[in-house]
């Protein structure tokens, strides 16, 4: 879980502003290592200090640099993966919303030892959804937010999402869909570009 | 399937547009076999051509195991497992069916299809999207698992490469140094580099001890490897735990400070660390004594140094340490493009 994070994050800075400053995010961390392995287990502190070192060397706020962070795992055009993994979830952005609560049990598919927190979706009114994960850390709170911003960017969809204050810690958003088909959104085939002969 | 008589069939009635979002990979034919009407995703995989009024037998080659030639034969596997391949399209998919009679006064069959296990390449071949799918459909699940299982794999093969090259990396220049449990030249001179590349400020501090010969000639080398223990406990205490402390040679220690550039402070530890050594140590119910030297030098953020420099001038500077007799400190300076020079 905190690889493919951590590994997403390495991305995300070495993307957006190059390897310079993640050179020294690591020095700073006292990670020996070259980068960070996907599907190696590290710890929670490790990501703690790598967020907030990179925070305070890209002197943004560390809510920023989250949402960003979600933002980059849906658009990085050298990694497609997860924007498609999700896009699997409907044909629009409503049903993308609700196969949310699937996502835990589909990574697990996929990979077993992925531990995702468990989600679920209450829809509150017309096109108002709250988006709940009691036991994911508040951090993944606005990686979450900026995944959803970015998948509504991907179907065209015109969306409000800010976070709802929870009387427990853990994670909460409210979504509101204000247009399903705002825009043309980018299109999305089933069978993955290199497989059509296959 | 015979019913007796004056029994009232029970059963349902699907308008065609339900049937086609159940099933849209159906076909339903008459008891001749003639095709009555055929689902949208069976109509996408015969692009072009009109279905209705065609013969079953003329679209598909029919397997149950046995090949159907007929519809007697057809009517034999009806309830049973068929297998499927569609005539005169281009690419040879395979598809499975269940063929159930249908009621009412004209009889004939619906025929529910699926592509199996070959619907990641049909979906390919025919552009299918999810609305080619009835909800309920696998399918969906099965793409999803062969993607999310081939990104995994692709790591997987990235993750085990990237090991290889790790661990061929690893067996020539491990990075500790197994006596004292410190890190050895290579893994301070790797750091060194980034440090200058990357313009971060850091103070490198070169040590000698001074009487360690001594030591290991009058109580032998494992009373030496203790004293060096004793040395790197001392360094431990002395630094933070985020420092690169180094052997570097029998008795030589380089140690980096990652951010430490304030003069005074680099002063304080080094002496610190000089004081410390001036200690008796306890080896064998014997006390040995030994002392050290240290030349350091500061590097502020962005100084644009290059590595040989700066361990020129620490080197430098510890030259003039030891010259200025044992448990001396001397600072150093490392100005790239200049000489390295000793600080009076």
């Amino acid at each position: 879980m905190f690889g493919l994070l951590l590994r997403a994050f390495q991305s995300y800075v070495c993307t957006t502003f190059g390897p310079r400053p993640w050179g020294q995010v690591l020095t700073q961390v006292g990670f020996m290592g070259e980068g960070f392995e996907p599907l190696l287990p590290y710890d929670r502190p490790l990501f703690d200090r790598v967020l907030a070192t990179a925070a305070e060397i890209l002197e943004r706020p560390v809510e920023t640099v989250l949402e960003d962070l979600g933002t980059h795992i849906v658009t990085n055009p050298a990694y497609p993966a997860p924007r498609r993994l999700l896009r699997f979830g409907g044909a629009t952005y409503g049903d993308f919303l609700l196969s949310l609560e699937e996502l835990p049990d589909r990574a697990r598919l996929a990979l077993p030892e992925a531990a995702l927190p468990p989600v679920m979706l209450e829809e509150t009114g017309p096109s108002q959804y709250v988006l709940s994960c009691p036991l994911a850390l508040p951090a993944l709170g606005h990686v979450l937010t900026g995944i959803l911003r970015a998948m509504a960017d991907d179907y065209g969809a015109l969306v409000v999402i800010e976070p709802e204050p929870l009387p427990d810690p853990g994670v909460a958003l409210s979504i509101r869909l204000h247009e399903p088909e705002f825009a043309a959104g980018r299109s999305f085939r089933l069978a993955p570009r290199d497989a059509a002969h296959g | 399937m015979a019913e007796g008589a004056g029994t009232r069939r029970e059963g349902i009635c699907l308008p065609q547009a339900a049937l086609n979002r159940l099933m849209p990979l159906h076909v339903v034919i008459s008891a001749q076999g003639r095709v009555r009407a055929a689902g949208p995703t069976l109509q996408r995989l015969f692009a072009g051509q009109r279905l209705v009024g065609r013969s079953i037998l003329t679209l598909f080659e029919m397997r149950a195991p046995a090949r159907i030639v007929d519809m007697a034969g057809f009517a034999a596997r009806v309830g049973h497992k068929l297998n499927l391949l569609p005539r005169g399209t281009a690419p040879a998919l395979r598809l499975r069916g269940l063929a159930v009679p249908l009621g009412g006064a004209g009889g004939g069959y619906l025929v529910d299809l699926s592509f199996g296990i070959d619907c990641p390449r049909a979906v390919g071949l025919l552009q299918l999207s999810e609305a080619d799918f009835a909800p309920t459909d696998m399918t969906m699940e099965v793409l999803y698992l062969a993607e999310a299982n081939a990104a995994v794999l692709a790591e997987m093969r990235g993750l085990s490469g990237r090991l290889d090259g790790a661990r061929l990396q690893a067996e020539e220049e491990a990075l500790t140094d197994p006596l004292t449990g410190l890190r050895n030249r290579r893994a301070s001179d790797s750091l060194l580099a980034r440090l200058c590349r990357e313009g971060i400020g850091f103070a490198l501090l070169h040590l000698d001890l001074d009487y360690f010969k001594q030591v290991n000639d009058r109580l032998g080398h494992a009373a030496g490897d203790h004293v060096l223990g004793v040395v790197a406990g001392i360094l431990r205490r002395q630094c933070r735990s985020m420092d690169s402390l180094a052997r570097v040679g029998g008795d030589e220690f380089v140690l980096i400070l990652p951010g430490l550039v304030d003069e005074l402070r680099v002063a304080r530890i080094a002496t610190r660390i000089i004081e410390e050594l001036r200690r008796p140590i306890a080896v064998q119910d014997e006390s040995c004594r030994i002392a050290g030297s240290i030349g350091y030098v500061v590097v502020p953020e962005g100084a644009g140094s290059d590595p040989a420099t700066v361990l020129k001038a620490s080197d430098a500077a510890l030259y003039a340490a030891k010259k200025a007799g044992r448990s001396q400190v001397q600072q150093g300076q490392a100005r790239p493009g200049r000489q390295a020079e000793v600080v009076p």
